[in-house]
């Protein structure tokens, strides 16, 4: 009874902490699985490099904007740009949908901060504001200009799951043409430092966004969709995320680190094999730490 | 779209079950509690308090407290769905929250803040301080709605943080799922319970209110938090008759659109209000005039209810709103949720209670919600929502044909 359908791919931006893989024009140039850069600082003391934002929006609207914004913007740009869509076209019939494990991480400690440093009668509303879990969302909706729907899932490793889930609904149900799908998340150390359910042992943590342009299934685009509680087809490449790491299969988070964002990396990376013809279909398979669920997403070549 | 719903409970300050809440709405503002209650520190802003007993053993003050609503909900839908194991095993699960997915974890954070964090030779945190394992930090990485509830459900599970349309997304989202086939029944609802980080927060923003609340009123000046959950039980309708489910209601409509105006203030005229209505009617194919009422999101912030107040009079001039928060308090995350569930009681109810906390009609509105219970002649009703970052959303809600 149920149908899951594929949604195809228009366009991907990447912005992370291993630092530099931009695009997927970038990703497709190096070899198949790419060896990252060695990483020698935790990802909050060398954050992604977002300079390259200043040539999408001027200076002056980004002020107030928080760096996980920006990190989200870029990639979202990026991905837009790729896939050709300017910036006229998100006015009409394209909708939003972000996942974000744990939201703008810096202003939840910054708000929290101001309580304990000044008590609640002085504490910062500024950083309440930009620590509500939409303010992605909320950002990135006005700063592109997007009236459609704007959708934030937080579900720690599965966001971005569960965000191409809502994608897929929203365009199964001609909610809108377009949708960007992004997953952001960063990095902070009051949070790490208190929180070791975030950390697996010897790698870092990884932090940046990953954005992807999507519509209903076309012929002639590699596709995407999403099987909640599903294991892995046989006889294919299959990508572990999560506390799916242990299981059959290739886990890439020695390469660009351990956080919530791996699994939309791990889709990024497939879609790039596929583009380079490397392979036709790869499983990114991932598992949350809370309830143990897992998800298949599924990276199919062009029909 | 054909989302039937066959199961629904709900919890807030003016009843534990949807009949009884509705018909509580008259006296519930006595449960507005000074904030003393929720902690000591709290700045002096009463908020409708769902008591304690909803949270076994005591309130957390975590992400917890919020599962527990959101757990007693959940039960009490099902129970009244009288799902087959089978078909509750396929369902997807789809929640709201806001607090519920924050990290408010200010306790363990207050205590060991000032810790540092050893590193290993990588320059990777590796272990913390045991005491930095807090109670509440434990409770924010096992309490996340979606991916806790109903641990024998395998569809899909979303947990929606849309700020305060989270409770009506989730509940479209729930039915698109279903709609367009990728689902036959979903779980979907909303929840949130508070603790001094969001109390504190809102008060903050200046949009908190000293006093009980007064939604649309001349001389409203702000809202009252309050604590909420609501779970339905939708089925693809199809599915429902061939289990001669009871079917309690209907979902026709689901709007949602964006102001992209600004991050904390509504677009000054309702342009995505307007833009979700116009979808949730469009969807549902029915005309205004068979809308028997309008549960607003009517916050009783000087915006939301001149902005809201001005959309809904000039879309549905001849339709009774309703302002449920005056008894509930603003419940977040569970708002939409909670309001989809009042609303179809009202339905089944006959009547649509007055709004409390209303005296003064506001002339830059231009219209006065319900003063009074008034008789329910049409057979749908209208919820709205209105969240921060812009987002606006629009259910319509209908009794079985």
């Amino acid at each position: 009874m149920k149908a899951i359908p594929f949604l195809s791919v228009t366009g991907v931006g990447v912005v992370h902490s291993t630092g530099g893989k931009d695009s997927i024009e970038i990703v497709k140039d190096m070899p198949w699985p790419h060896a990252s850069p060695a990483f020698s600082e935790p990802a909050d003391k060398v954050r992604p490099d977002i300079a390259r934002l200043a040539a999408y929006l001027p200076a002056k609207k980004l002020r107030r904007v928080p760096f996980y914004a920006r990190m989200a913007l870029l990639a979202a740009f990026d991905a837009l740009q790729q896939a050709g869509l300017p910036h006229e076209a998100m006015e009409s019939r394209m909708a939003l949908v972000l996942g974000t494990a744990f939201s703008c991480v810096q202003m939840n400690m910054n708000f929290m901060d101001s309580i304990i440093d000044n008590g609640p009668q002085l504490s910062s509303p500024t950083a309440f504001s930009h620590a509500v879990n939409n303010v992605g969302t909320g950002l990135l909706s006005l700063l592109l200009g997007i009236h459609g729907p704007c959708f934030t899932v937080s579900q720690f490793e599965l966001s971005f799951a569960g965000a191409l889930t809502t994608a897929t609904a929203l365009l199964s149900s001609q909610r809108a043409d377009v949708v960007l799908l992004g997953v952001v998340d960063e990095v902070d150390s009051r949070f790490s430092a208190c929180c070791p359910q975030l950390f697996r042992d010897g790698l870092p943590l990884t932090e940046g966004a990953a954005f992807f342009c999507l519509k209903c299934e076309t012929p002639g685009l590699p596709r995407l969709r999403t099987l909640w509680g599903a294991d892995a087809d046989r006889g294919i490449s299959v990508f572990l995320s999560g506390t799916a790491c242990s299981q059959n299969g290739t886990d890439h988070e020695p390469q660009w680190g351990h956080g919530p964002m791996t699994h939309a990396l791990d889709v990024v990376h497939a879609l790039a094999a596929i583009h380079r013809g490397e392979t036709a279909a790869v499983d990114c398979l991932c598992r949350s730490t809370c309830g143990g669920r897992g998800v298949v997403v599924q990276a199919r070549s062009a029909l | 779209m054909d989302v039937v719903v066959t199961g629904m409970a709900c919890l807030c300050a003016a009843g534990t079950n949807p009949h009884a809440a509705l018909r509580g709405l008259e006296n519930a503002r006595k449960h507005l509690t000074s904030s003393q209650h929720l902690d000591k520190q709290a700045l002096p802003y009463p908020f409708f308090s769902i008591g304690e007993a909803l949270f076994p053993g005591r309130r957390r003050h975590s992400a917890w407290d919020t599962y527990c609503l959101a757990h007693e909900v959940v039960t009490q839908a099902l129970s009244m769905a009288q799902l087959p194991l089978w078909a509750q095993r396929e369902a997807s699960v789809v929640f709201g929250t806001t607090a519920g997915s924050a990290l408010h974890f200010l306790a363990s954070y207050r205590a060991n803040r000032t810790l540092t964090a050893n590193a290993d030779t990588s320059g990777t945190v590796k272990e913390c301080n045991d005491a930095t394992a807090g109670g509440d930090i434990e409770d924010y990485f096992s309490s996340n709605l979606a991916l806790q509830l109903v641990p024998d459900a395998c569809g899909q599970r979303l947990t929606i943080t849309d700020a305060c349309t989270s409770g009506a997304d989730a509940v479209g989202i729930a039915a698109d799922l279903i709609a367009t086939g990728q689902c036959f029944c979903a779980i979907c609802g909303g929840a949130d319970a508070l603790s001094l980080v969001p109390h504190t927060g809102f008060a903050r923003l200046m949009i908190s209110s000293d006093t009980p609340c007064r939604p649309f009123d001349r001389n409203r000046n702000g809202l009252n938090l309050g604590e909420g959950a609501a779970a339905l039980v939708l089925e693809d309708a199809a599915f429902a008759k061939r289990r001669n489910a009871p079917v309690l209601g209907r979902i026709l409509g689901f709007g949602s659109a964006s102001d992209a105006y600004h991050i904390t203030a509504p677009h000054p005229e309702g342009r995505g209000l307007r833009d979700a209505i116009a979808l949730a009617l469009a969807q549902a194919a029915i005309s205004q005039e068979d809308i028997a009422f309008v549960n607003a999101h009517g916050t009783a912030t000087r915006e939301n209810d001149r902005v809201e107040g001005q959309v809904l009079h000039a879309l549905l001039p001849h339709t009774p709103v309703w302002g449920s928060k005056g008894g509930t308090g603003h419940t977040l995350g569970a708002a939409g949720a909670l309001e989809a569930v009042l609303a179809l009681a009202a339905l089944h109810s006959g009547f649509v209670p007055a709004t409390q906390g209303f005296v003064t009609p506001d002339p830059e509105i231009g219209f006065a919600p319900t003063r009074e219970v008034q008789p329910v002649t049409r057979p749908y009703a209208l919820s709205t929502s209105l969240g921060f970052g812009g987002g606006n959303a629009a259910l319509v809600l209908g009794l079985a044909r």
